[in-house]
């Protein structure tokens, strides 16, 4: 019995310029404790799933399918029973630290907030209670820097809290869209550190979204790589990257920098653009882009198909 | 627990850090002008608190022997000399000043939290509830000003808490699009995102982190206000709908002296510079405070 299992998710916006198809049939389960990379460009539909999963998408949006989450399916769920899974059972790590606090408020009472919403804390419990948390992820004064304000903190410590923020109630499954993006790299490392540590000691299942794969390497046990809203390929991370089965995959592997390739080699950049989401190619959507495209490519959407064990992908070539 | 009982100790006797309020109370005393004007403003209050009750004379004691004192009248304790009827100036002025600034500040407090409430309520639901609450505030403006406070005034007789009325049922329709167009812009901030994300409900974001985000710009709109509110009153008062004799204002004293200004100028030059002070030192507080909490200089 899988923690979280989304079938044939579908994410529509309606906009005044036609339907945009954000996320088209996607399916995925995670197992709890477990963690799964989300790979893409901008566009591919990554955080737009996040926003499915917590019930945070915009207005005009038109979802289907399902999301069953600790037996329940959240797109069935009313907006008060979701708000309080969110931040609870789901929490959310944003992508930048310098955005995602408010700027207003001390760090204890960002920390605290959550700890009295969910988990019905006095205020003075809660405080006890961020300062173990701000301990757990390694704030150095924790004390101290309970009572500061987000500007004075550094990105790093930042991200830190948010994470502290979003662990405060132990929640089963943690949600990370591209957590490190906005940190510089060594600072990116100690946050990974992090996530790994704590996915040990807090046995919460992780979704990373992100379009490093050298984050996916690190972090996820398992990967799925999404373009144009579609899964394109998952499996197992160590065998999708080294020999990954899609097209799209060995090309976002081949654009990756290498340290041992000499500097005066262009790094290779996959040719074209991600198509626009208003109006697709009837066929695979990276079939335009795709090397080794031929003309069946262009007909009809590949189904997503096992390729060999624990191992799927939506290429009619692999 | 032990160690985390101490680890707090340790926090709460720690320098605490310096809050942006903090920081643009730092800059807004740097600023000579403004930190001039917020003493010179306190004095006045003070003045007019107390100074009716150091002089003899009370602001309706009419006295015909002794109409038009020029001042000062040091040994007869008329320091702003005496009105048409014999009444004691100096006081009259500040009990002025008193409903002029009572006006002033409640109106505007009036404004502020009906303002702030229905425009962040407007702004972060957007969509329709929007729609509909900001065509509220569309036909509310369509009110010419004037015809609505002699309405009140032929309705419900005169009385100074129509004034607050009249004058806060127009202020908060600005207060509430400036706070809507501004609580638009928070809304899709991370932070507000994060907090939702955090299941935080809307009630709590709206108190916790949209309007404490909009206060920079609330209170610079606040102190620009009173000062609209009390000229307003001086207007209101002028025409003479405003305060009743014999309760006066700034407004009405200027009205009155300026009636006579050849024969009395003292009638006229007290109250209307008591009025032109305030109004400066509003106008220097706001500027100071626009310059001290906008982020840019930060």
């Amino acid at each position: 019995m899988s923690l979280l299992d989304v079938r044939d998710l579908t994410v529509r916006f309606k906009t005044p310029e036609g339907i945009v198809q954000a996320v088209e049939g996607l399916s995925f389960a995670l197992a709890a404790g477990g963690t799964l990379g989300i790979v893409g460009e901008s566009g591919a539909g990554k955080s737009q799933t996040a926003m499915a999963l917590l019930g945070l998408l915009a207005r005009n949006a038109q979802v289907s399918g399902s999301i069953r989450f600790e037996d329940r399916d959240l797109l069935k769920l009313p907006e008060s029973q979701l708000s309080k899974l969110r931040g609870n059972r789901i929490a959310m790590v944003f992508q930048d630290p310098m955005t995602s606090l408010n700027p207003y408020l001390r760090v204890e009472v960002q920390i605290g907030e959550v700890l009295e919403r969910h988990r019905g804390l006095s205020r003075s419990a809660a405080r006890a209670e961020s300062l173990r948390l701000m301990q757990a992820v390694h704030i150095p004064d924790a004390a101290q820097r309970l009572r500061s304000y987000p500007h004075e903190l550094s990105g790093g410590q930042r991200q830190r809290v948010m994470i502290a923020i979003a662990l405060a109630c132990q929640p089963a499954l943690l949600l990370a869209d591209e957590p490190t993006t906005a940190l510089d790299v060594t600072v990116q490392a100690q946050i990974l550190r992090l996530f790994a540590e704590l996915k040990k000691d807090f046995g919460v299942a992780m979704i990373l979204i992100t379009h490093d794969l050298g984050v996916v390497a690190e972090v996820c046990e398992h990967t799925m790589v999404m373009y144009a809203g579609r899964a394109v390929e998952s499996g197992a991370t160590q065998t999708l990257l080294n020999a990954p089965a899609h097209p799209y995959t060995r090309a976002l592997l081949e654009a990756r920098p290498r340290i041992d390739t000499p500097l005066t080699d262009r790094l290779l950049a996959l040719r074209g653009q991600p198509p626009n989401l208003l109006q697709l190619p009837p066929g695979c959507a990276f079939a335009p882009r795709c090397p080794i495209a031929i003309d069946v490519c262009t007909q009809s959407v590949p189904a997503l198909r096992s390729v060999e064990t624990g191992r799927l992908a939506a290429c009619i070539r692999a | 627990m032990n160690k985390v009982e101490t680890a707090l100790a340790v926090a709460a006797s720690a320098p605490v850090g310096r809050s942006l309020w903090a920081d643009a109370r730092r800059r807004l005393f740097a600023n000579r002008a403004a930190l001039l004007s917020i003493v010179v403003l306190a004095l006045m209050v003070l003045l007019i608190v107390f100074g009716p009750m150091v002089s003899p004379w009370s602001y309706d004691y009419i006295d015909f022997d002794g109409t038009w004192r020029a001042p000062p009248q040091i040994e007869g304790m008329h320091f702003f000399g005496t009105d048409q009827l014999g009444r004691d100036l100096f006081v009259r002025t500040l009990v002025g000043g008193r409903i002029s600034l009572m006006v002033g500040i409640v109106a505007t407090l009036v404004s502020l939290l009906i303002g702030v409430a229905y425009g962040a309520t407007a702004g972060y639901f957007g969509g329709r509830i929007d729609s509909l609450m900001m065509r509220g505030v569309d036909i509310l403006y369509a009110l010419p000003f004037m015809f609505l406070v002699i309405l009140l005034m032929v309705v419900f007789g005169r009385h100074l808490v129509l004034i607050f009325v009249a004058i806060g049922a127009i202020n908060w329709l600005d207060m509430a699009r400036i706070v809507r167009g501004q609580t638009l812009t928070l809304k899709n901030r991370e932070f507000v995102m994060a907090a939702r994300a955090s299941g935080v409900s809307n009630g709590r974001i709206i108190r916790r982190h949209i309007i404490p985000n909009l206060l920079g710009v609330v209170m610079v709109y606040v102190t620009l206000t009173i000062p609209q509110v009390i000229l307003v009153e001086s207007f209101l008062s002028f025409l003479g709908l405003g305060v009743q004799e014999p309760a006066t204002s700034w407004g009405a004293l200027v009205n009155e002296g300026a009636r006579d200004m050849d024969a009395a100028p003292w009638a006229l030059i007290f109250p209307a510079a008591f009025l032109a002070v305030t109004l400066f030192c509003f106008n220097f507080i706001g500027d100071g405070l626009r310059d001290a909490l906008d982020p840019k200089d930060r």
